[in-house]
């Protein structure tokens, strides 16, 4: 059954209350709830199948092996690519660092990467420490006095020296989204450098066909779609992975082991040192099918129109202003108000039993550029609704008449006058 | 009123008000009250970061051992519990601070309103008041 929002019932965790109020999520930038089909098929799994993989001969190990291998093909299909393609890692971060650590060895005094200002934490950092460990030049491209990313000056950076091209295709800040395949387009014909997209936010909010994205490297987050945490993947174009060296070892890696020498497996398993996330990858795989029992670009409507419906909500906010102007934002936007902190606003919208994330986001930088050191942020899922919007706006019109209203004394605070010091 | 009287009538007040809300605009009346901040204080070496708001405390003894306490912060809600800090023990003197087992940061009507990690800020200038017990 094909469906344009997702059922809130398919979420347990939407049916609690927090400070006696109905919960409203909106903190799914940061992580998404998880459906019901996923904690039953995680349950099931657990309970009968549990075992670890391709090591054992038993029914169990096979079993587990089997279903490991079935939630990598699921995985790589959901973003367009091949099982052989697909490297299961502990989610975008950890993506970001094997595929730094995988083409080190690229780099050199005389090479570039260029990344630009939108990026989040994990895709600066690596970067950085890469340029720092090889001498290499790190070029941030900028952005424009809207929050998109300055693509002329993005395309002056990019030349014969660069070696890595880094790029998000969805700021979890702003909410809007990077034209990948131009961006992929400019480094490959003005360099050979390999293009790694975050695709945190993008896998869960856009249309994501690593071939259409045209970049040789992918990294997302299963717990961003509803899997459990501690599980990702990292989509590396095959002719590229054939050529590259993991960037850890250890049991699972190997054909053989002597007492001088080892040969490295041929798969992609190469790429996995240790016990795999057995149970995270399967849970991806039930977070999957539940993705794709739906009607994904009619979610994605869904998902801009209560986007919208927020962004003009806020200009009833006095003092609110929205991060970025775009004419499309996707899965989240950010505000600040002028009065109090962001900590301030999302604290009482708490207290009123909506949850929104305030500070940072992990994009220091991005912030920096559009002007602000933090800002609350609004993400929504299929699952959220118009009513959802409307509370959120409810209680940033209560919070605001607390904030800016001069507060409440006590009875006891009035008796004594306000102060309990010594004369 | 000594330190737990005062102490006593804060916590009256949040939990008479025992709602989220009401409880968070008693801070932001209590930030309203606050002394201002010296400009001249406002450095790096009072400037304890964390990843939601700045804030700047200064916190120390007088050569008489009497307690000096004030800060401002990005939060409105801890510049309240500042100013509530600031109104139990600005002022008073190493003998009605010794050994004082302070509560307030403790009780979930005041607690619930920050981060584990503010708290922890918190306490540390507690104990650090506290903890001075003569003065030189």
């Amino acid at each position: 059954m094909s469906r344009d929002a997702f059922a809130r019932g398919d979420f347990p965790l939407l049916a609690r209350t927090v400070n006696g109020r109905p919960l409203v999520y909106l903190d799914n930038a940061a992580t998404l709830p998880m459906p019901r089909l996923v904690l039953d098929e995680l349950c099931a799994f657990r309970s009968n199948s549990y075992a670890n993989i391709h090591r054992g001969v038993h029914t169990l190990s096979e079993e587990s092996s089997q279903r490991y291998d079935e939630a990598r093909r699921t995985a790589a299909e959901f973003v367009g690519g091949s099982e052989p393609e697909l490297v299961f890692t502990s989610g975008t971060t950890d993506s970001l660092n094997k595929a730094a650590a995988m083409l080190a060895s690229r780099l050199d005094e005389r090479s570039n990467v260029v990344i630009t200002a939108m990026e989040h934490h994990s895709n600066i950092l690596v970067w950085r420490s890469l340029a720092r460990r090889t001498g290499c030049d790190l070029r941030v491209a900028p952005v424009d006095g809207e929050g998109a990313l300055d693509t002329g000056a993005f395309r002056t950076l990019v030349d014969e020296g660069t070696k890595i091209v880094a790029f998000t295709q969805l700021s979890n800040v702003t909410g809007i989204a990077n034209d990948c395949a131009l961006l992929s387009g400019i480094a490959h014909e003005r360099s050979d450098a390999v293009v790694v997209v975050d695709g945190a936010q993008g896998v869960v909010h856009l249309p994501t066909d690593v071939s259409a994205l045209g970049c040789d490297m992918y990294a997302f987050s299963g717990h961003k779609l509803g899997a459990p945490t501690g599980i990702g993947g990292l989509w590396v174009r095959g002719p590229l992975l054939e050529t590259l060296e993991p960037a850890s070892f250890g049991g699972g890696t190997v054909w053989e082991v002597t007492s001088d020498r080892a040969v490295l497996s041929d798969g992609v398993e190469r790429f996995e040192a240790g016990t795999p996330p057995i149970d995270g990858a399967v849970g991806l795989a039930s977070a999957i099918r539940y993705w794709r029992a739906h009607d994904l670009d009619a979610c994605r409507l869904h998902e801009r129109r209560l986007i919208d419906r927020l962004e003009a909500g806020l200009a009833n906010i006095e003092g609110a202003q929205v991060l970025g102007r775009a004419t499309e934002r996707t899965g989240c936007l950010s505000f600040s108000v002028d009065v109090a902190s962001p900590f301030d606003w999302a604290k009482l919208l708490d207290g009123l039993g909506v949850a929104v994330r305030s500070g940072h986001h992990c994009a220091q930088p991005y912030l920096e550029a559009l002007g602000y050191a933090g800002a609350v942020r609004a993400s929504v899922a299929p699952f959220t609704s118009k009513d959802d919007i409307d509370r959120l706006l409810e209680a940033l019109a209560k919070a605001s008449l607390v904030l800016k209203g001069g507060g409440v004394r006590g009875r006891a605070r009035n008796r004594r006058g306000h102060s309990g010091r010594p004369a | 009123m000594d330190v737990r009287e005062t102490e006593e009538d804060i916590l009256a007040d949040l939990h008479e008000l025992d709602d989220p809300v009401l409880q968070y605009a008693y801070l932001v009346a209590c930030a309203g009250d606050a002394e201002p901040y010296p400009d001249s204080l406002r450095d790096n070496g009072h400037l304890v970061r964390e990843c939601q708001v700045k804030t700047w405390i200064d916190a120390r003894h007088h050569a008489d051992g009497t307690v000096r306490l004030v800060g401002d912060s990005e939060s409105i809600a801890i510049r309240g519990a500042l100013a509530l800090l600031e109104e139990l023990f600005d002022g008073r003197r190493p003998e009605e601070l010794a050994g004082y087992p302070c509560g307030l940061l403790d009780d979930e009507a005041f607690a619930r309103h920050f981060t584990k990690t503010q708290l922890r800020g918190l306490e540390a200038i507690v104990r650090k008041i506290i903890g001075r017990q003569t003065a030189t």
